[in-house]
Formats: structure tokens, sequence, C-alpha cells
């Protein structure tokens, strides 16, 4: 079980790296097409299309500060919440196989959702900012959710004497 | 002499911007693993785009000084003291937008890519 945890971490860590690497580079796009949105209100003289561009060039930079700084802490103090070894037995070997994988979609799934909103940010679109970002609050309440029910679980089945 | 300046101008921007991002061809250092071919195209993609990007910024930079220029110039004609202030002012705008798009953005994205986290799990 806990090789094919392994196999399973190993291709969610890429997956994290590819999600980072893809957010940096959408986020310097995303600069990049606000500055020239700027440039282009600022010509015609376009002052509330300045202003959103410069907010949005402030908001794509302290999304990305905000998945890089404060998902990794987050995604650890919560995965420390979900107990590693609830029960005994078999329960136990699941447990343990659970809380790593849960672990690991949840802080996959949350860089998932801070690359939509930045996305979003680069378009201009509110909803999907908005829609991402509870996306991710979602994973957060599941995944402390997952560490009232594993040990509840592993009490029910009653394996252990 | 102004378009000749502004002509230095984006030499020189345009020099510093291929030198400082490198943050999109320096491939070096992701370890996707099994998604690295799907990151490779889209990274391939995203240096299109920032080259699409940056000559769009160019040319929106040159006809927003020009209309600039030209209406500072209208301005001097008229005597029309304020509308030329706001024609320079326009253009340094557009000069420092250009710097901060060519210099700020790619340091920037430097600085996001030293902040990459490896994975907390």
């Amino acid at each position: 079980m806990s090789e094919a945890l392994q196999i399973i971490l190993t291709v969610l860590r890429q997956a994290w790296v590819a999600l980072t690497v893809f957010v940096v580079s959408v986020g310097a796009l995303a600069m990049l097409v606000q500055v020239l949105r700027t440039i282009g209100a600022s010509t015609i003289g376009a002052r509330i299309w300045v202003y959103e561009s410069l907010a949005s060039i402030a908001a794509i930079l302290v999304l990305v500060l905000v998945a890089f700084l404060g998902v990794p802490p987050v995604v650890k103090a919560v995965s420390a919440s979900v107990p590693g070894s609830a029960g005994c037995g078999p329960i136990s070997e699941l447990g343990m196989f659970a809380s790593g994988l849960i672990a690991a979609i949840v802080g996959v799934r949350i860089i998932l959702s801070f690359a939509r909103a930045i996305g979003g940010a680069a378009l201009g679109g509110t909803t999907e900012i908005s829609q991402a970002l509870i996306e991710a609050i979602e994973a957060l309440i599941g995944m402390l959710l997952v560490s009232v029910v594993i040990p509840l679980v592993s009490m029910f089945i009653g394996t252990c004497q | 002499m102004f378009p000749a300046f502004a002509a230095n101008v984006f030499q020189s921007i345009t020099i510093k911007v291929i030198v400082s991002s490198t943050f999109l061809f320096d491939d070096g250092g992701t370890t996707g693993g099994i998604f690295a071919p799907i990151l490779d195209q889209i990274l391939k993609l995203c240096r299109d785009l920032w080259g699409v990007l940056v000559g769009l910024v160019i040319i929106v930079a040159t006809l927003a000084m020009i209309i600039s220029v030209l209406r500072g110039a209208g301005g001097m004609m008229i005597g029309g003291s304020k509308e030329t202030t706001v024609a320079v002012i326009g253009v340094v705008g557009v000069v420092l937008l250009v710097v901060i798009a060519f210099v700020a953005i790619p340091q920037l994205a430097n600085l996001m890519k030293s902040l990459t986290p490896a994975a907390p799990f």
C-alpha cells in the first residue's frame, strides 16, 4: 500500500511543479497584458480602465504571492490535522493511505484553484476569481471534515479491541 | 529629434527585455515528470504569446507617444498650455509603462520563479 501511495504522490508532486510553472508563466503574461491595456487606456483618456488595469496587476501579484508563500504552510498544517494511523489492523494502513492521498489531492486542487484565479484576473473575470477561491476554501474545509471522519470510521468499524 | 530618441529608447528597452525575459526560456529547472510534454507545449505557447505581446506593447506605445506629441503640438499652436502639459505627461507616462512592462515584469517573474515552492506533501 505504501508503494502505491508513493507512486501516486510522485505523480501529484509532478502535477504541483507543472502547475507552479504554469502559474508563473500565466502571471507574467497577464501582467504584460494589463500593462498593454493601461497604455491603450491612457492614450484614449479612459481613466477607469487605467485604474482597473493597475488594480489587476496588483491582484495578480498578490495572488501569486499567496499561492507560493501562503498555500504550502496551509496545506502542511491541514494535512497534519488528518490522523495518519487511525485505529489498528487493516484500517490503520488504509487510513495512512487515505490521509496521504487526501493531503496531496487537496494541495494540487488548491494550487489549481489559484491558477484559475490568476487566469481569471488576467482576463478581468471577477466571477472566475471568486469561484476559484471558493473552490480552494471548499477543499480545505473538506480536508478538515475528513480529519474528523477517519477516526469515527475506525471507531465504527471497531477493529481495535 | 523626438522619433530618433524614441527609437533609441525602444532599441535599448528591447535588448533589455530579451536579456531579462529568460524566465520563459529557462526550462532547466522544471521537473514536470509525466506532465513535462504538456508543460513544454504550454511554455512554447507562452513564449509565442510573450513575443506577440511585446510587439503589441511596442506598437501601441509608439502610437500613443505619436498621439501625445501631436496633441502637444496642437496645444502649442493654439496656445493651450494645459493641453501641452497633459501631452508631455502622457509621453512620460507611456515611457514609464513601457519600462514597467519590459524591465519590471521580467524581474517580477524571476522573483515569482525563485519563490516557487516544492510540493508540501
